[in-house]
């Protein structure tokens, strides 16, 4: 488990992120002052398209610059010591290509000797065993040009997971698997997460709360709330209601209370509004999610009543 | 349909700034050639003349293939790329609307792009003369026709021919990529086409093959005058129509073939291959392998291991990419053609040479090679970008550096594959000619140490680029668009400074005889200058390597500045330092020790010699009557040492005060004057040029004026002794420097000679307006002058000498000149030889010095004299000796017996470094070239003997040159060039036959039209001649015809009474070319007048013509053969305006059976009927009786007379 050169810690890692921001040559500030600290264990990025999920993400995996702030890997200058920090990486970026001429197998071969991994037998092994675990295992020998989008998000797991990465980032990384793939991903990044730090970004939010022991919510380039999972729900335990309305009445509904959600069900319009004591007016009090808890952040920021 | 997506079309190219930006190239392009005045125009034709405007057109609808490909390749493409299917399918669109609508649409906006150059071509005539940038009188007023006829009649056909090609093969292929490879194989066509034209047999199928009309519409027009170029407007001839038809028809059927091909669902439906989807039994039994822990390494000696790896994958990546593949088989088909052909003198091949390899090479496979180090670079920087992988990839723990290095390194790779490539290919090539003198050190050195290090500067600018501009495309461009600015600044900027353009080397040439000789200096210093320049400006551009995400330029600004440091500081230090100090050599060596002068400043220099010192072009100066030479040479020094005595007469009535003496710059030497040191002042001198800032006071001429002590009066004698040293310091910029050699001096100076040289004066009148002098018309007086008639033309400094020669030289090596050998010894581990000349001689000398081979024989001429025959060669180049000395042997016979004996006891050839390609007759003494005649294959009876004729010609020149001396009258050069070449080939023609000769005057035809084509003053009458085409090419044609019509006697006698009356004549009036024109006059007769007036006195062209033949069988072997055929007779003026005239001249009209080879193989043509018929202007038939089966006919069939189009002389009988 151990590299030669990697930083060995008895105590739990934790990864620091302090002040960072970052504006896009096109004057988008992609971040904000962004201050995370995030441990040992899964952690969850959730936030709309164009959050600076993914700038964030990058950043700390060393493929962007930032403008000001600092990264720390424990002692580790993440911004610095980039090449210290690759040693550690493993990295699932949301959209990438491959080399349309190469079987999985060859290049998760290649990659792994790129990340050090020399030892022919423990090569051989790891390729294998990993591509049984994104069960590409019967498609090793096919060209990557060949494989459907599902295979290749599963290729780049494979190889976000190959040698004993430390820190893991993962963008998006169910987009475009089946629900089987999709458990059998998460089954495989609990096995290999508990001694490590695990960055996930993902829009499906109930997926962070089965997995994630932390999370943080983030719009249009700054943290709204980093927080446990439960612990949030909780929060908006009996703050939550919801009733069947009529299209119409919408619009003075959003006037008057803090809607949340807006869902079409048989015809009608269920509507989930937020509200710290009891709204009446039809409106019966419901379980909150963690769902709630991201729309309740993010509706102060954007419209997310959509229809 | 169609419409919706034509107009979509035309709409989405007209948003596009790619479109804006291609006309404004092209429109630039038109616009700074003409503005400018840089075109192919020759100075008496305008800039804009019609024939300029097609030829610039057709060339630059070739270039227009890159926007063709760009244009026509995208628009089926886009919707592949942006997956535009899936609305696509959605509406109702049909097949030819979708495939026509996209076509016409683009092809509508090539057109437009390609009208660019020809709006530049007007607004650049319109204001280029009013800014002075190209001279008023070089554009002619023209109106808009001019400028759009070319484009109507030519450009269109090609565009469309391109782009049809292109979009055909998108459509067919899917795949964009495709195009590179079909501009590939254009490409190839069209250099194929050109490669065809050097054989003047192929040229018919040539100007049917070219795709593009390049070729098609140079041989076309090749024989245009100036007056033609400046007012016709290219034809649409019957040729160029069949070219237009076969490729055009071949566009169509390619176009034809993809619409019926093409099917648009399955063309827009992506590439997928089924898979299989694996049961669910598996997938619980892989659950459960397990990930087990990795041990990762990163020691040094693994990250090496990773390197390597990773160069490895850059290489195959390349040598294995199929374009790769197609552009290097381009490059080495070739290759193969280049070396198999390679160069051939009259039609004849030379031995495939290793030294000769060295320079094929570089003919067209190294323009491939550029072109795959040009893209390869580019796309092996953003291997990982192009696919999207390198989000990953730039994630992985490999440093910066061993990522680009490794990317550097797979290109050395690659770059090391091309320059073995001529080595393997050129030894099997070699092996398969039965040629084993293989030379590997030849090979060695230069494709490893001198082409290698080449393409890895062409990587180091290439990876700088594409790093710094980051962008695949942009970087292809801006590189390229570096690579053409050098190459335009050089050719038309005037300047050439090696240590300004990046990669470039001093010229260099590889010799048997001298190896690389002292070129190998600059080389190596050059190399290693640009090698720092290089280091330093890729380790720059290093610090620029972007990974993961592209910032804003900002932003890799601070990541550069952040990496400045440690390795990067040191490498930059190290080599910046190296860049410098071999920078300062280089200087030091061209500016300070040499004296670098670029073009221009050389054209002002020499019109202020003009300027200031052409006062004195008449001064009186006193003639040498004996020279006596003492020089030692140093050929591992590159230096001569000179002592010589000169006695020097007053043949003059006037006294002389003052001795006017001009050298070259380089030569030092004092001069003592009937016993006193004389000292002098130097009436001229020049400011330094600019670059050459170190060298302080001014750029002193080599033209003195020596005050003498005591006048000296007419017809008295002085002793002048020069004593001098030539040498070469260090190396220069440009030039050959070829006089002084390791091995191969041939040394032409060494003594002043005196006053002003009129020969050096600018010639073109262009030159001459811009350095503020009045255009030049004739060099020589008129052949009525008596300074003229009294004046030797080669040297004005004397008239006949006596000559004799003490030299020495390094041990090993032979020293000649002039004269018979009387001493030879060696002192001090020198080598010395003593030659005496005991009879008068030209003052025209030369020193030699090299290892030579010697090869002796001798002759017996029939005054009973006996002749020494000696050829001084390399060692390998025994190959013709046999051509060489029979060549003298028969020569020395016939020539003493039809025109005088042979005035020496001696006759010598030389061998002298291909520095040069030319022979050169002194005195009993000729150098001549290694690259001409030593090494040709004559394997091929038919083939020309040039070897022959060529040592027939100098040899003649001991007649034609050396016996009668040429006088210096406007003309006069006639008398030693064209008799030479006449009698040189008769000499061939009664060792060979005439059918040896017919390819001899083909091309001595082609080089006289071709030469009058792009005259830049006026062409004067033959009589009056003053270029070499006119005293070469057309003087052996009419002399050659006029033997024709008065016998091979009557000339001969003619000649030997005019040698007779001149034959080394110590007094004038020495010759012109009038006094030959009398005694040839003598021996005509009054029937034949017409010829000589027409061809001595007149500028004469016939246009002859072949129109149809039948032959009808008369029985007993007998045919009647009926020819048609056109004949025309136009006199030329001196611009080359031509004017039909009347005529009543001798014409052959010939009849032949089919061709046979005689006993000794040659090829013969079997005449059944040759004779010569009076004819007048226009139509006619003839019907001859013959007995034997006619093949061909045909009118002038040997092509005796000046034909406009040669070639359509002769046809098939039917």
């Amino acid at each position: 488990m151990q590299s030669i050169f990697s930083i060995q810690t008895l105590s739990t890692m934790q990864l620091t992120i302090n002040g960072l921001s970052k504006t896009y040559p096109n004057g988008v500030q992609a971040l904000k002052n962004v201050t995370l600290t995030i441990p040992q264990g899964m952690f969850g990025l959730l936030g709309p398209n164009g959050a600076g999920k993914s700038s964030l993400m990058r950043t700390i995996a060393t493929l962007q610059e930032a403008d000001s702030g600092t990264i720390f890997l424990d002692d580790l200058d993440v911004l610095i010591k980039k090449e210290e920090v690759r040693k550690q990486l493993g990295y699932l970026p949301q959209e990438f290509g491959v080399y349309p001429r190469v079987t999985a197998e060859q290049m998760l071969t290649h990659i792994a000797s790129l990340k050090g991994i020399n030892n022919g037998k423990q090569q051989k092994e790891i390729v294998a065993a990993l591509l049984q675990r994104v069960n590409l295992y019967k498609e090793r020998k096919k060209n990557l040009g060949t494989y459907s989008g599902g295979m290749k998000q599963r290729f780049g797991i494979a190889q976000a997971l190959l040698g004993n990465p430390k820190l893991i980032i993962v963008d998006e990384p169910t987009a475009g698997l089946d629900p089987a793939e999709r458990n059998r991903f998460y089954n495989l990044l609990s096995e290999l997460g508990t001694n490590t730090i695990v960055i996930l970004s993902t829009h499906i939010v109930e997926d962070v709360r089965t997995l994630c022991s932390d999370f943080a919510i983030i719009c249009n380039g700054e943290v709204l709330r980093h927080d446990n999972p439960d612990e949030a729900v909780n929060h908006l335990q009996g703050k939550i209601f919801v009733k069947s309305v009529d299209k119409s009445t919408i619009q003075n509904l959003k006037e008057e209370y803090e809607v949340i959600s807006v869902q079409m069900k048989s015809g009608q319009l269920s509507v989930r509004i937020y509200s710290d004591t009891e709204p009446g007016n039809g409106f019966v009090p419901t379980a909150s999610s963690l769902e709630d808890v991201y729309f309740h952040q993010i509706s102060s920021r954007m419209d997310v009543i959509t229809l | 349909m169609f419409l919706q997506i034509f107009l979509f079309e035309l709409r989405y190219r007209l948003k596009r700034p790619a479109t804006y930006i291609y006309f404004l190239i092209f429109f630039l392009y038109g616009f700074i050639a003409l503005a400018s005045g840089s075109t192919p125009a020759s100075e008496k034709v305008f800039h804009n003349a019609p024939w300029t405007i097609a030829s610039a057109n057709i060339t630059f609808s070739l270039i227009m293939m890159l926007v063709c490909s760009a244009v026509m390749g995208v628009p089926l493409y886009r919707d592949i790329e942006h997956n535009t299917r899936n609305y696509l399918f959605s509406y109702p669109i049909t097949k030819a609307g979708y495939f026509w609508g996209r076509f016409l649409g683009s092809f509508v906006f090539v057109l437009i792009i390609g009208t660019g150059f020809n709006w530049g071509a007007i607004c650049g005539s319109a204001v280029g003369p009013s800014f002075g940038w190209v001279p008023a009188e070089r554009i002619g007023s023209y109106g808009l026709w001019n400028y759009f006829q070319p484009y109507f009649y030519f450009g269109i056909t090609n565009l469309l021919l391109a782009s049809s090609i292109f979009f055909s093969l998108v459509a067919l292929t899917r795949n964009v990529k495709v195009i590179y490879t079909a501009s590939i194989f254009l490409f190839i066509a069209y250099l194929l086409a050109a490669f065809l034209t050097a054989d003047l047999e192929k040229r018919e199928l040539v100007k049917l093959l070219d795709p593009f009309m390049l070729n098609t519409f140079d041989l076309e027009t090749r024989y245009y005058t100036p007056a033609e170029k400046n007012t016709m407007l290219v034809p649409f001839t019957k040729t160029i129509m069949l070219n237009r038809i076969i490729w055009l028809s071949v566009a169509f059927l390619i176009t034809l073939f993809a619409y019926f091909r093409f099917n648009f669902v399955r063309f827009l439906q992506p590439v997928t291959e089924k898979i299989k989807k694996s049961k669910k039994g598996e997938i619980e039994e892989n659950i459960q392998a397990k990930i087990t822990a990795v041990t990762q390494s990163f020691t040094p000696r693994e990250n090496r291991r990773i390197w390597w790896q990773l160069v490895k994958i850059e290489f195959l990546n390349v040598i294995k990419d199929p374009y790769f593949r197609a552009i290097l088989l381009g490059g080495v088909i070739f290759l193969v053609i280049d070396y198999w052909i390679g160069y051939t003198n009259y039609g004849v091949p030379d031995r495939p040479l290793t030294i000769f390899l060295m320079d094929y090479k570089n003919f067209n496979y190294q323009l491939f090679n550029f072109i795959i180090l040009l893209f390869y670079t580019g796309e092996a920087i953003h291997r990982e970008k192009t696919t999207g992988f390198h989000i990953i990839n730039d994630a992985l723990p490999v440093s910066n550096f061993r990522f680009f290095t490794s990317k550097l390194a797979g290109l050395i790779g690659v770059a090391v594959i091309l320059v073995s490539i001529p080595l393997v290919s050129g030894v099997l090539i070699q092996t398969l000619k039965g040629h084993t003198i293989y030379q590997l050190d030849v090979y060695l050195k230069e494709l490893y140490l001198i082409t290698l290090p080449g393409y890895i500067l062409m990587i180091l600018l290439s990876f700088t680029v594409h790093l710094i501009v980051n962008n695949k495309f942009a970087g292809h461009g801006v590189a390229l668009a570096i690579w053409i600015t050098m190459s335009m600044l050089r050719n038309f900027g005037e300047m050439d400074y090696n240590l300004f353009y990046y990669s470039y080397l001093p010229g260099y040439r590889w010799s048997d005889i001298n190896g690389l000789g002292h070129f190998a200096a600059p080389l190596f210093w050059f190399t290693l200058y640009w090698m720092f320049f290089g280091i330093v400006m890729l380790t720059l551009a290093f610090l620029f390597y972007q990974r993961g995400v592209t910032g804003s330029f900002k932003e890799r600004w601070r990541v550069a500045r952040q990496r400045l440091k440690g390795a990067p500081v040191i490498i930059i230090a190290i080599c910046l330092l190296g860049w410098i100090a071999t920078g300062a050599w280089n200087y030091y060596n061209v500016s300070v020790l040499n004296n670098y002068k670029s073009s221009s400043t050389n054209n002002r220099n020499t019109a202020l010699f003009e300027k200031t010192l052409k006062k004195y072009e008449n001064m009186v100066q006193p003639k040498v009557v004996s020279v006596k030479v003492n020089a030692d040479i140093y050929p591992d020094d590159r230096s001569i040492k000179m002592h010589s005595v000169l006695t020097v007469v007053n043949k003059s009535g006037e006294p002389i005060k003052e001795l006017h003496l001009s050298a070259s710059g380089d030569l030092k030497y004092t001069l003592v004057y009937n016993g006193k040191l004389l000292s002098y002042n130097s009436p001229l001198s020049f400011d330094h040029a600019a670059i050459n800032f170190l060298k302080s006071g001014k750029d002193t001429f080599n033209y003195r004026i020596y005050q003498l002590p005591e006048t000296l009066q007419p017809a008295d004698t002085a002793l002048m002794e020069v004593h001098s040293v030539t040498a070469y310091n260090g190396f220069v910029n440009n030039g050959f420097n070829r006089e002084i050699l390791y091995d191969g001096t041939f040394f032409s100076g060494g003594i002043p000679s005196f006053g002003y040289n009129a020969d050096s004066e600018l010639s073109s009148d262009e030159k001459r307006k811009k350095n503020g002098l009045k255009p030049k018309n004739d060099e020589y007086p008129p052949q009525s002058d008596v300074k003229g008639k009294s004046t030797m033309l080669f040297n004005d400094d004397a008239d006949l000498i006596q000559f004799e020669s003490t030299l020495s030289t390094k041990a090993g090596q032979i020293a000649i000149a002039p004269g018979y050998l009387q001493k030879q010894w060696t002192e001090n581990g020198r080598s010395y030889f003593q030659y005496i000349q005991d009879t008068k001689i030209q003052f025209f000398l030369s020193i030699i010095s090299g290892n030579f081979d010697v090869f002796k024989d001798s002759v017996t001429i029939s005054n009973g004299n006996k002749i020494k025959i000696e050829i001084y060669h390399h060692k390998n180049h025994k190959f013709n000796l046999q051509r060489f000395n029979i060549s003298l042997k028969d020569g020395l016979e016939y020539f003493s017996d039809s025109y005088g004996p042979y005035q020496f006891r001696q006759m010598r050839i030389i061998e002298f470094p291909r520095y040069e390609t030319f022979a050169q007759s002194f005195p009993n003494t000729v150098p001549y070239s290694e690259a001409f005649g030593w090494v040709g294959d004559f394997s091929d009876p038919d083939k020309f003997d040039y070897t022959y004729w060529v040592t027939a010609h100098e040899l003649a020149h001991q007649w034609w040159g050396h016996q009668v001396v040429p006088n210096k009258t406007r003309g006069s050069n006639l008398i030693s060039e064209s008799l030479a070449e006449y009698t040189a080939l008769l000499l061939s023609e009664r060792k060979y036959g005439a059918d040896n000769m017919k390819r001899f005057l083909k091309e001595e035809l082609d080089g006289y039209l071709r030469g009058r084509a792009s005259e830049s003053k006026k062409e004067n009458t033959y009589i009056n001649c003053n270029r070499a085409y006119q005293w070469y090419q057309k003087g052996s044609l009419i002399l050659y015809g006029l033997r024709d019509l008065i016998g091979e006697k009557a000339l001969n006698t003619a000649l030997r009474e005019f040698r007779d009356s001149f034959a080394l004549k110590e007094n004038p009036p020495f010759a012109g070319s009038d006094d030959l024109y009398r005694f040839i006059q003598k021996h005509t007769p009054d029937s034949i007048n017409y010829y000589l007036t027409d061809t001595w006195e007149k500028i004469t062209l016939y246009d002859n013509r072949f129109l149809s033949a039948s032959a009808k069988d008369a029985g007993n072997g007998y045919y009647d053969v009926t020819i048609n055929f056109s004949t025309k007779k136009f006199y030329a003026d001196s611009t080359g305006k031509e004017t039909e005239a009347m005529m009543n001249d001798y014409i052959d009209i010939g009849i032949f059976a089919a061709e046979s080879r005689n006993k000794e193989n040659l090829k013969q043509t079997n005449p059944l009927y040759l004779q010569k018929h009076k004819l007048t202007p226009g139509t006619k038939t003839l019907t001859i009786r013959i007995k034997g089966k006619p093949e061909k006919a045909g009118i002038d069939p040997y092509n005796k007379l000046i034909d406009r189009i040669p070639n359509d002389n002769i046809g098939g009988v039917d």
